[in-house]
């Protein structure tokens, strides 16, 4: 892989990887090894996680396409090399969270996978991009549960900063791309034709 | 072992280098260590111990036997780092630049981590 071209972009957009695709790839020892290394990469490395997460779903089996994916993500890598995350020393303290997530993006099990970013200061200081752990029916259920996730990240955060001094008088700010879902956290009339997203964490049993 | 009796066994009064215990053993002693010289466990993070003074807090991070002290201001680290040279044997590797493949890179303008 040394000499080979570096590129701009991360994942191919539109490909949807699958399980069942594909030749096997002889060496999954190497291709396991350079997971491995990549999984360890994106703790510095918040751009690549969503990446990392797609293509570390088919350890167990891997397959051509999932290895040109993987060579992909590395010349990407090579082309952004000099990256990293700044924390500028004159930043305004303050926690800004973002989330988001897709819908139904996984072919095999059409589960979402939803992400979360925190900035305190100027650099990034916690992020997340996970698959669901169930079935969401709506974008807006992807993106309620996503939210979830980030909340609990929030409490962790919050128990941080305090322990370290730092008390969070000003509120964190929340970015969030689904009006649904503001009008969701912020208001509990929607509460009856909301209350069954809590028994569809339960629908793909 | 004893050939002559062959049904005794050691029992050891220290945590040998190598046991499963060996890792609390050394992590109960340096939190002890600190916390007896004024620092508070973190609730979010075990690893974290955080000290408060007149002048600043001093943040030390412990990863198994590395050890990341850092201050907010002009609380002084370096009594600190001299007295946990007496107890225990250390070496100051100066400014961080490598942490567990991580590199950073620190200027008055601010911290990269690479």
């Amino acid at each position: 892989m040394t000499g080979c071209k570096p590129i701009s972009i991360l994942l191919e957009q539109n490909v949807k990887l699958s399980a069942d695709e594909g030749d096997l790839v002889e060496d999954t020892t190497m291709h396991r090894r350079i997971m491995g290394s990549l999984i360890y990469m994106t703790i510095t490395r918040l751009d690549s996680s969503y990446a990392v997460g797609v293509v570390s779903q088919f350890m167990q089996t891997p397959r051509k396409p999932h290895l040109d994916a993987v060579r992909h993500i590395l010349r990407y890598i090579k082309h952004t090399l000099q990256c990293g995350i700044f924390y500028e020393a004159k930043s305004q303290l303050q926690v800004h969270r973002y989330t988001d997530a897709d819908w139904a993006n996984n072919v095999s099990d059409r589960r979402s996978t939803s992400g979360f970013m925190f900035s305190f200061g100027s650099g990034v200081v916690s992020w997340n991009s996970k698959k669901q752990p169930t079935v969401a029916l709506s974008s807006t259920k992807a993106k309620y549960k996503g939210a979830t996730i980030a909340t609990c990240e929030i409490v962790w955060l919050q128990k941080l900063l305090l322990d370290l001094g730092q008390s969070m008088d000003a509120p964190f700010v929340i970015y969030c791309d689904n009006i649904n879902n503001i009008l969701l956290a912020n208001n509990l009339v929607y509460h009856a034709r909301t209350k069954h997203i809590d028994v569809h964490y339960h629908f793909n049993r | 072992m004893d050939q002559t009796r062959p049904n005794l066994v050691c029992r050891l009064k220290k945590a040998l280098y190598g046991l499963k215990q060996t890792p609390k053993a050394w992590s109960d002693k340096i939190g002890q260590y600190l916390v007896t010289s004024g620092f508070q466990t973190s609730n979010a993070n075990f690893s974290l111990y955080v000290k408060k003074t007149d002048h600043g807090i001093i943040v030390i991070v412990i990863y198994v036997d590395d050890l990341i002290i850092t201050r907010n201001s002009d609380a002084n680290i370096f009594d600190l780092k001299k007295l946990l040279k007496q107890k225990f044997e250390m070496k100051d590797s100066g400014e961080l630049r490598y942490f567990l493949g991580i590199e950073v890179i620190q200027s008055p303008k601010g911290i990269w981590l690479l």
